[in-house]
């Protein structure tokens, strides 16, 4: 191809793109806030494109370590399919309340501009944040490396100016809900979240000072990690599933209120200082050992509290809901959560045992289930009442056309991520017996259970079932374009009085 | 140090009993409410039995994690703690859905 044609080609797709942008825009089924909130959901399944591929990589150079070897070496991919990941689940959630800003508040985003500023800024600093990650894979670390490379913190290892910018994108973020909840109606779900908003944005500066001494580091970063994690993005998803669960089954505000207000107490009561189980090996005192194995062993409680409420539900509501694959995926988040979160945690929490599974595999098996379950169903839950929306609120119940997309999607997602937690699991079993108990936490030991057959054949099967995970990505991805395209019925009515007898 | 690892030998009982422990918390829990949903006595019974079974795990998962001096109170805690909270949430269910039934129904979404 000439340059002279590539750079034609490249100007049709712009046109093409900005076309559709601009068709977009001019959607007269979605609001200002609506419309922000699509943005951030598409870039957010962009980036779930990227952790998948980047996931893919990852598993490969296990099972062929010379793969890519120093071209794009493991550190980077993994660093890559981790951020991708976090930043994804943000964009879900940013675009989630945005979404229903408006409605909740009964007024027009207050500063929307400023709002559609900061996704710009954000999707351009992710851009370059990932491609440094890229080009710039070896190197000393320096102070300057540290503001313009990579800060070196696991999972949150954007540079210093990027980090100083989601901090404002997130002071950006508050001041829309905040003063768009000031200017219209406040309800319990505007006072959580706003709430939630401000514990959001300042544990984010625990991460953002640099200590000499590695425990003291550790000790703050984890602040971060687990207490966004466990107890800030639980009630962000938490008021968001409160307004998607009056939308979706129509249930009545004062119920779902009532318990977000109990699950808001559940989950700080035992997430807060479950954080000591983090506190175990990095060099804090020993009554670590206790707060957090105590702690710990009462974080599944709300999950365990969540089915006898789903069970309520099912009784009285009949699963009558105007969505069909969003109430799929919220049923998935139920399991994901319990099982990933509840179980696969629980496993492996107390000091007892985690003096041998902690770093292995096994941790890495929790974290897929547990993200994928507790956060990842909940976004693309999400999406697809979006996307009902912006077809013009149309059917999304049975006998959708091309439904076989969003099912095939649904069951392959959710197999190939449990398939890659029990490969996982298998793995760390194996590592935590090898490595940890038998060699004694050797280098010998490590590479003694890298290599262990076990090990081996179940870095295989977590590839084959990453492979489905993709597919099922990719698919979903497909099904989100299409689905209600050409749909003429409008969506089901559900009301209190219909699932209320 | 305040904790004794669990031995090699018991590295599977640890791990699989714990697994147990919330499985069970979880069977427990959904078959208390379906016998309060159909209003049928064996899942009742059956709820009972899965308590017991989850009573056993708790034992195990206590003796083979070295459980002793105030780490047995996490047992207890365990145990009170999933067999009385399927009760509380229930509860809280009725009084809160039992409310919603008596206010006039209006569709979702309406501030109150």
């Amino acid at each position: 191809m000439t340059l002279q044609a590539y750079q034609e080609k490249t100007a049709a797709c712009w046109a093409g793109c900005k076309q559709t942008h601009a068709e977009f825009m001019a959607n007269p089924n979605l609001s200002g806030g609506q419309k922000l909130a699509v943005h951030y959901f598409t870039v957010a399944m962009v980036l779930f494109m990227a952790q998948l591929l980047f996931g893919l990589l990852a598993g490969l150079q296990f099972i062929f370590p010379s793969f890519l070897y120093e071209i794009l070496d493991f550190n980077v991919n993994r660093m890559v399919h981790i951020n991708a990941m976090v930043v994804w689940l943000l964009y879900g959630f940013l675009g989630s309340v945005y979404w229903f800003l408006e409605d909740e508040s009964g007024v027009e985003i207050v500063g929307l501009k400023w709002g559609q500023l900061a996704f710009w800024v954000l999707t351009g600093a992710v851009t370059i944040v990932v491609l440094v990650y890229l080009l710039i894979q070896i190197g000393s670390g320096t102070d300057t490396s540290l503001w313009l490379i990579n800060e070196g913190r696991e999972y949150i290892e954007a540079p210093r100016w990027a980090d100083i910018g989601i901090v404002v994108v997130m002071l950006t973020f508050f001041y829309n809900v905040a003063a768009t909840f000031s200017k219209g109606k406040w309800s319990g779900i505007a006072g959580v979240l706003t709430l939630d908003l401000v514990a959001l944005a300042g544990l984010y500066l625990a991460g953002m000072f640099y200590v000499t001494n590695i425990s003291v580091d550790q000790y703050w970063w984890w602040w971060v990690i687990h207490l966004w994690v466990e107890a800030t993005w639980e009630v962000l998803v938490g008021c968001i599933m409160a307004w998607s669960l009056m939308k979706l089954l129509g249930v009545r505000r004062k119920v779902v209120q009532t318990w977000l207000y109990i699950e808001v107490a559940l989950m700080f009561g035992s997430g807060i200082l479950g954080l000591g189980h983090h506190y175990f090996w990095i060099g804090t005192p020993e009554y670590w050992f206790t707060i957090g194995g105590f702690f710990s062993a009462l974080e599944p409680i709300p999950l365990v509290a969540m089915v006898v409420h789903s069970i309520y539900d099912a009784g009285a509501h009949k699963f009558k809901n105007s969505n069909h694959p969003a109430l799929a995926w919220i049923i998935a988040h139920a399991f994901g959560n319990f099982l990933g979160a509840g179980v696969w945690g629980f496993m492996h929490t107390l000091p007892q045992i985690n003096l041998y599974t902690h770093g292995t595999q096994w941790s890495a098996s929790h974290g897929h289930l547990a993200f994928f379950g507790a956060y990842a169903t909940i976004n693309i839950a999400f999406f697809y009442l979006a996307a009902q929306q912006a077809r013009g609120n149309v059917w999304m119940g049975g006998g959708l056309a091309n439904g076989w997309r969003w099912k095939t999607a649904a069951v392959l997602l959710n197999l190939g991520v449990m398939g890659m937690t029990v490969a996982l699991l298998i793995a760390g079993y194996e590592q935590s017996f090898i490595e940890r108990a038998v060699e004694g936490s050797t280098w010998a030991g490590y590479f003694a259970a890298q290599n262990h057959p076990w090990f081996m054949q179940a870095m295989i099967w977590r590839m084959v079932f990453g492979l489905m995970t993709a597919v099922g990505g990719g698919l979903l991805f497909w099904d989100l374009l299409e689905i209600g395209k050409g749909e003429q019925r409008p969506a089901a009515v559900i009301d209190s009085e219909a699932v209320n007898p | 140090m305040l904790i004794e690892p669990v031995a090699l030998s018991d590295f599977f009982l640890s791990f699989f009993s714990a697994a147990l422990i919330i499985l069970l918390a979880t069977v427990y829990a959904a078959l208390y409410a379906w016998s309060k949903i159909s209003g049928r006595r064996a899942f009742g019974v059956a709820a009972w039995l899965i308590y017991a079974g989850l009573l056993i795990c708790v034992g195990v998962f206590s003796y083979v994690n070295h459980f002793n001096d105030y780490w047995l109170l996490l047992s207890l805690l365990m145990v009170l703690g999933y067999g009385w909270m399927p009760r509380l949430i229930w509860k809280l269910c009725a009084a809160t859905h039992d409310e919603d039934t008596h206010h006039s129904h209006q569709s979702g979404g309406h501030h109150d």
